[in-house]
């Protein structure tokens, strides 16, 4: 095979592989944008639309407008009459469109006066469904604060724990060194909802079921044994001679650590805190199983996707969820380029 | 007088492994000390000791009469340079050279004006701004000198700092170092395992092997009068030869003989008297 045909067959691939990844993201973006009228549509668009072209007709014999949108078929569908104000209401509610009955009225007015058709664009009020998420579930503000908390605890108990830990195996001599670090990672092979149960008895007894700080120690579990030996690696690697030279040169101990071996591990803690950030703020089963009023957005939205429904809003909260983590894991990237770019 | 002592220094590893016998050395302000070996003899960590890196098992290490064994490596007034030059890669190359200046809580000015000056005593004037990584292995090296001189040691260890550095250039750095040593009229103690290194820099070389002394002396000295056949045998290149020979005394000749050749002793009686008591004896010459 020639050089060209290899190298599109690698792009083909590479593409193939972007769609499969992107596709799930990009559906759940668009749909987070659409209203629930364009639920049904097909074929889906791929970039949301944020208008809709509409026409009102003025029913003389009813006393009442008729009120139809353009379809994806390209045909003007009859979908509801009423006056302006039924009619606003039923464009917040299917349309995403915000508008009082008198704005309406204004704008439909003609049709009344001379029985002709009013076309019309209507724009959607773009983050509509973000905000009504917040109002149909109620508590998803209560639970976003919980992911943020949980996801900091977490990192916090990993880090300090692990880290500590990770830097007594690279460094110390005590023994059964390498009977602990086995013992942290065997830790991480089970799932951790295996040992949710009699973690809940003991969340219980030590009063910390349905808290923040009780999930965060479960969650920690697995990764204080990974942030180990990520940062255990990493101190192995900071070249003795680097802390030996702050000594000679006016440092103490503390200070060394602080100026010479922490900045240069520091990429090992911002991958491991990258971790430590996506477990806690993806799971929804062992929150499901430790917490009871004090959910986490993980858990609202599992709970909220099922009623069908509010799939736009389910699909704002789910971006609502990813975005954080995105952002966290691009912000540290630039720590961990240094380690392994 | 004595500028610093080492007092019959000790150094066991792990209650067994003896890595420095016992070691007694005096240095004269001003000196440039070598400590020559092969690998694994205790010259290192001889050195490491004075620095305080290693704790000392026995025996005391004096600067200026007070002994410092006690001392963090901080409170030494020591620098050091290291074989892999420990520059921090995180750092500037002016926040190398000014860590120790800042960490002694010295004014922005002052710390400034330290670091120019060592900046041109070692030609990094250029690469102040750079990060370690953007600059090549001699101009590391380089940076790392600049650090250890900023600090205006009592006391200049080295420790293998030429070895990473490919032959042209090291051969270069070398007379840098003892340029350096000399400007500054500092006192140094420089280990290497090369013997061209020790004898072209030395005032004097401490030859160590398994962890005692094998010879202190200047170069000339332990070029040309080896003490012991180690010091011998390590020194010169190509390396010295070694005979087997028999001692026999024939008439008044002595004569030194194996299967190959003889060899008469004509000099002075002193050696001659010498190989007489060792009748027959299996003996070694140079």
């Amino acid at each position: 095979m020639n050089k060209g045909a290899n190298k599109a067959l690698f792009y083909m691939f590479i593409t193939f592989l972007g769609f499969v990844f992107l596709i799930p993201l990009i559906y759940l973006t668009t749909t987070s944008f659409t209203s629930r009228i364009e639920l049904t549509d097909f074929p889906k668009p791929i970039i949301p639309k944020f208008y809709h072209d509409v026409e009102f007709q003025w029913d003389n014999d009813n006393n009442r407008y008729n009120f139809s949108r353009l379809n994806n078929d390209g045909e003007y569908e009859l979908l509801i009459w009423g006056d302006s104000e039924g009619l606003s209401k039923y464009l917040e509610e299917k349309l995403n469109v915000v508008m009082t009955p008198d704005e309406l009225e204004d704008e439909i007015r003609i049709s009344k006066e001379t029985g002709d058709v009013v076309h019309l664009k209507l724009y959607k009020t773009v983050f509509l469904n973000y905000t009504k998420f917040f109002d149909v579930f109620s508590g998803a503000g209560n639970a976003f604060k919980n992911s943020v908390k949980v996801a900091i605890y977490t990192i916090i108990l990993s880090l300090s724990v692990g880290g500590s830990l990770g830097y007594a195996l690279a460094r110390s001599e005590i023994k059964g060194k390498e009977a602990i670090g086995i013992g942290a990672l065997v830790v991480r092979m089970f799932p951790t909802i295996a040992i949710s149960v009699s973690a809940a008895v003991m969340l219980i007894n030590f009063g910390l079921f349905d808290s923040m700080i009780g999930l965060a120690v479960v969650y920690s579990i697995p990764n204080i044994g990974l942030t180990a030996w990520i940062t255990k690696g990493i101190f192995m690697g900071v070249n003795k001679e680097l802390e030996e030279a702050s000594l000679v040169f006016g440092a103490t101990k503390l200070q060394t650590f602080k100026k010479i071996t922490l900045p240069l591990v520091l990429p090992a803690f911002a991958a491991s805190s990258m971790y430590a950030f996506i477990t806690a703020w993806n799971d929804t089963g062992v929150a499901l199983l430790l917490t009871n009023r004090n959910q986490t957005l993980a858990l609202l939205l599992y709970n909220s996707i099922g009623g069908t429904s509010s799939i736009h809003y389910a699909a704002a909260g789910s971006v609502l969820l990813i975005t954080p983590a995105v952002i966290f894991t691009f912000f540290l990237r630039k720590y961990i380029n240094k380690l392994w770019g | 007088m004595s500028y610093i002592k080492l007092d019959n220094l000790k150094k066991v590893y792990n209650k067994t492994i003896e890595a420095v016998k016992k070691f007694d050395l005096e240095i004269y302000k001003g000196e440039f000390i070598v400590f020559l070996g092969p690998s694994g003899c205790g010259k290192s960590t001889t050195m490491r000791m004075i620095a305080g890196l290693e704790s000392v098992t026995e025996g005391d290490i004096l600067i200026d009469g007070k002994s410092i064994i006690n001392l963090q490596p901080k409170d030494r007034g020591i620098s050091m340079i290291f074989q892999s030059y420990a520059v921090w890669p995180h750092m500037t190359v002016y926040d190398n050279v000014a860590y120790a200046l800042k960490l002694r809580k010295k004014s922005k000015k002052e710390i400034d004006k330290v670091v120019q000056e060592v900046a041109v005593v070692c030609d990094i004037v250029q690469y102040l701004d750079r990060y370690p990584s953007q600059l090549s292995g001699g101009q590391r090296q380089r940076v790392a000198v600049a650090r250890a001189i900023a600090v205006k040691p009592k006391l200049f260890l080295m420790d293998e700092p030429l070895s990473n550095l490919d032959a042209k250039l090291r051969v270069s750095m070398r007379t840098d170092l003892k340029r350096i040593h000399q400007d500054l009229n500092s006192t140094s103690i420089f280990v290497t395992h090369d013997q061209s290194e020790a004898l072209s820099l030395a005032d004097r070389i401490v030859l160590m092997n398994n962890g005692v002394i094998e010879q202190i002396g200047t170069p000339n000295e332990i070029y040309h009068e080896p003490d012991k056949m180690f010091v011998a045998q390590f020194i010169g290149s190509p390396p010295s030869n070694f005979f087997t020979v028999k001692v026999a005394k024939k008439d008044d000749k002595v004569l030194l003989s194996n299967d190959d050749f003889s060899f008469e002793v004509k000099q002075k009686q002193k050696i001659q008297k010498v190989l007489l008591k060792d009748d027959l004896n299996k003996e070694i010459i140079l």
